[in-house]
């Protein structure tokens, strides 16, 4: 098993932050697994072996394919996705309490496809995980959503790229969640306007709640751009909780500590409405309640 | 028929000019030890300050250049003459000043600006401090203003000036801030004792007029409890071919309830690299405000930096970049929260034209102890046509639950209402679009000391003739 270098920073930045790459022990799987669109159920993958595993997706023009991975005994995990015209995937990837994760999807959309790619890291120990995506084609979309809820020793290295080549194309990042214990977070989110990708749109946003003195938050939110006709936004908000909330909710009776779990579990409720799929709601909130039974 | 004007580059005609040298007093192209140590008796240093040059050198030679910013392959440090020998000494009178060198500062308008509006004036030719000058009443107040090596010999200022130079920019912190602490030269010495407050501000000029030199000066700036004082500092050179290096260094002592202002306008030629490194550290309940205006120089690396090392202290950072033709400006700023209760704020503008590229760059780190600390950050970048380029890079690291932290950045073009807006009030187009960049800028300029902010907005103006095919 060699080291391998993940999650590199399109575009570097001061050493001492620590956020251009990070380095994992990984090995990639012996042969990839092709899953294509055209299937009537969602394809649900039940990852809960250390072992290397590549998925080559493909999704048809005019087709659409979901796929859900659930994480719990760690390993690499490679994927690469390709949109074709008018297609859309959903690929969803929950890490729950499981030693070591490694992700990593490489994806290309083509004119008007969709990609909807959602991260959840409930109290993994250790994930890697990025989800680079090139939106080539004319009205390509891309949208990435995050959640996280990291205790104890946790980490989480995340890097979502979007690089917009294709005109008229709109990425939208997202990152939510909590970090309580000694957690570490980092989150990388870029927005790479290409020369060309006129009329194109890239926002990206961060919610972050801190819940204890020893963790560790870091948030690297890059835009670049090299073509005029684009616009591009980012807005972060990382701290505790504002204290009209906190206020609120106790004059109603709610413990301080419940109050700060039951915010923390609204953002990840968020995320789950999106996705809109009951199998992955109900086993996310047993993870997170879970959580609170050991906290 | 409608006028098509295109200019090329700003019209740098003000600052593009020169005087030929005598090449005599050029010391040696390069760094070596036998140039340090020719630096080191020139200078008459004292024993502490030899061994410091030599110990930095040692550090710049094991040091590797760094990997994460725009490229610095044109600058041949082997070609770069680090120092030049004046041929007269520091003067306080200005007629003693020689001829070529006053007619310099004179067409810059430095003299006039002293007598019009500034406590004290500084400036740097090359590699040696010229003129350094401050007002009796100033003086009388107990506020030293002069040149760092003479300050440096001065038995009333030589101990605080070993226990602070290169303290806050350690040789060991990059490549340039080792090269600085072997070849430095030149600079500001500035003591502002306690409870006094300096209402009109005191100015550094520095220009580098010989082809293939660097500027290495040393401005070291100490302020007592409750004192306040503004600073500027501007910056020229006259273009070459060849490549010129700044690489100055700044340090800011801010005592307690104490409140610098910093201001730059940095306008170096576009042949110039300016690898400058500015560091304070602001005690408790004191301020650190940073002015700053990158309009020059072919590289810029430049991110102020402060230290937030005393409980309620504050930083304000407003900087305005505008890259153009030829240009890659990398400027931004980092703040350390290092104390309970402190706060930040970095506001920045960056503007890309012709084919310049403008980064702005940033670094907020919040430490356990800064409990109750608060931070927000905005970055807006304008692009003024398809073939530049603009990149905003910030990074947040926040080691604290009992902090605040907010960031915002935009990027994006002039919106094709506003023009139209403004073009059917009878404004033409080329004034529309330079009015709307003017409007981008000027929660900036109006930070800027009021010759500055006019001369900013004259630089816009400028760079927008000729923008509309």
């Amino acid at each position: 098993m060699g080291k391998m270098v993940l999650n590199k920073l399109p575009a570097p930045t001061f050493r001492y932050i620590g956020v251009n790459f990070t380095e994992r022990e990984a090995e990639p799987a012996k042969q990839a697994e092709i899953i294509a669109s055209g299937k009537a159920e969602p394809v649900r993958i039940e990852r809960n072996t250390e072992e290397s595993a590549e998925y080559n997706l493909t999704v048809n023009a005019g087709e659409r394919l979901d796929v859900y991975i659930y994480s719990t005994a760690g390993g690499f995990c490679d994927i690469k996705a390709d949109i074709m015209a008018g297609g859309e995937l959903t690929l969803i990837q929950v890490f729950e309490k499981s030693a070591s994760n490694i992700s990593r999807v490489k994806a290309n959309i083509g004119d008007s496809g969709a990609f909807k790619s959602v991260v959840l890291v409930i109290d993994a120990q250790d994930t890697v995980c990025e989800v680079d995506t090139e939106l080539s084609g004319r009205g390509a979309r891309f949208e990435c959503d995050t959640g996280f809820v990291l205790d104890g020793d946790s980490r989480a290295d995340i890097n979502v790229i979007a690089t917009h080549t294709g005109k008229k194309t709109v990425s939208e990042i997202t990152a939510r969640g909590v970090l309580s214990g000694r957690a570490e977070k980092i989150f990388k989110g870029t927005i790479d306007f290409k020369k060309g990708a006129k009329g194109s749109k890239g926002t990206e946003s961060e919610e972050t709640l801190l819940l204890n003195d020893e963790v560790r938050n870091r948030t690297v939110p890059l835009i670049l751009c090299a073509e005029e006709q684009v616009e591009g936004s980012h807005g972060a908000s990382i701290g505790r909780l504002d204290g009209k909330s906190v206020f609120y909710m106790r004059s109603r009776g709610i413990p301080e500590e419940k109050i700060y779990r039951l915010l923390a579990n609204a953002k990840i409720e968020q995320i789950l409405r999106k996705t809109d799929d009951s199998q992955t709601a109900e086993r996310v909130r047993g993870a997170i309640s879970g959580g609170e039974e050991d906290g | 028929m409608k006028e098509k004007t295109q200019v090329d580059d700003i019209d740098r005609s003000l600052y593009d000019f020169r005087y030929d040298e005598d090449e005599s007093e050029f010391f040696d192209s390069g760094i070596s030890d036998d140039i340090i140590r020719a630096i080191s008796d020139e200078k008459n240093d004292t024993d502490w300050m030899r061994e410091f040059r030599l110990r930095s050198l040692a550090i710049y030679e094991r040091t590797k250049m760094t990997d994460w910013g725009p490229s610095i392959e044109g600058l041949d440090l082997d070609n770069i003459v680090t120092y030049i020998r004046q041929s007269s000494r520091m003067n306080t009178d200005w007629e003693s000043v020689p001829e070529d060198i006053k007619d310099t500062f004179e067409r810059l308008g430095i003299p006039q600006a002293e007598r019009e509006s500034l406590a004290g004036v500084g400036a740097q030719y090359d590699s040696e401090l010229v003129y350094h000058n401050v007002r009796k009443e100033v003086a009388e107040s107990g506020v030293v203003y002069t040149d760092l090596e003479s300050a440096m010999h001065d038995p009333a200022y030589a101990d605080m000036i070993r226990e602070h130079f290169m303290k806050l920019v350690p040789p060991t912190d990059h490549k340039f801030a080792a090269l600085h602490g072997a070849v430095w030269s030149g600079g500001s010495f500035v003591y502002v004792p306690r409870g006094v407050k300096l209402d009109i501000p005191l100015q550094s000029y520095f220009r580098l007029n010989a082809k293939g030199a660097g500027q290495f000066e040393h401005t070291l700036i100490i302020l007592e409890d409750n004192s306040s004082l503004h600073f500027i500092e501007g910056c020229s050179a006259p273009k070459y071919y060849e490549a010129g290096l700044h690489a100055g260094c700044v340090e800011l002592f801010v005592g307690k309830n104490a409140k610098l202002r910093y201001s730059t306008i940095e306008n170096w030629s576009k042949n110039m690299y300016n690898l400058n490194t500015k560091r304070a550290l602001v005690e408790e309940g004191g301020k650190v405000e940073w002015v700053s205006g990158s309009f020059g120089s072919h590289v810029s690396y430049l991110y102020p930096t402060s230290i937030l090392n005393g409980r309620g202290a504050t930083a304000e950072f407003t900087g305005i970049t505008f890259a153009g033709a030829g240009q890659n400006l990398d400027t931004g700023a980092k703040i350390i929260h290092n104390a309970p209760d402190t706060s930040s704020y970095i506001n920045t503008k960056s503007i890309s034209k012709s084919g310049g590229i403008s980064t702005f760059r940033s670094a907020v780190t919040v430490a356990k102890k800064a409990e109750g600390s608060r931070s927000s950050v905005s970055c807006e970048s304008l692009m003024l046509d398809d073939i530049s380029r603009s990149d905003t890079i910030p990074v947040m690291d926040i080691r604290t639950d009992k902090a605040d932290i907010g960031h915002e950045a935009k990027i994006g073009r002039i919106s094709d209402e506003a023009v139209f807006y403004l073009t059917s009030r009878g404004l033409d187009e080329e004034s529309a679009r330079a009015m709307i960049v003017r409007g981008f800028a000027d929660n900036v300029s109006k930070e800027l000391p009021l010759e500055y902010a006019m001369e900013m907005n004259n630089l816009i103006g400028l760079e927008m003739k000729g923008s509309i095919g």
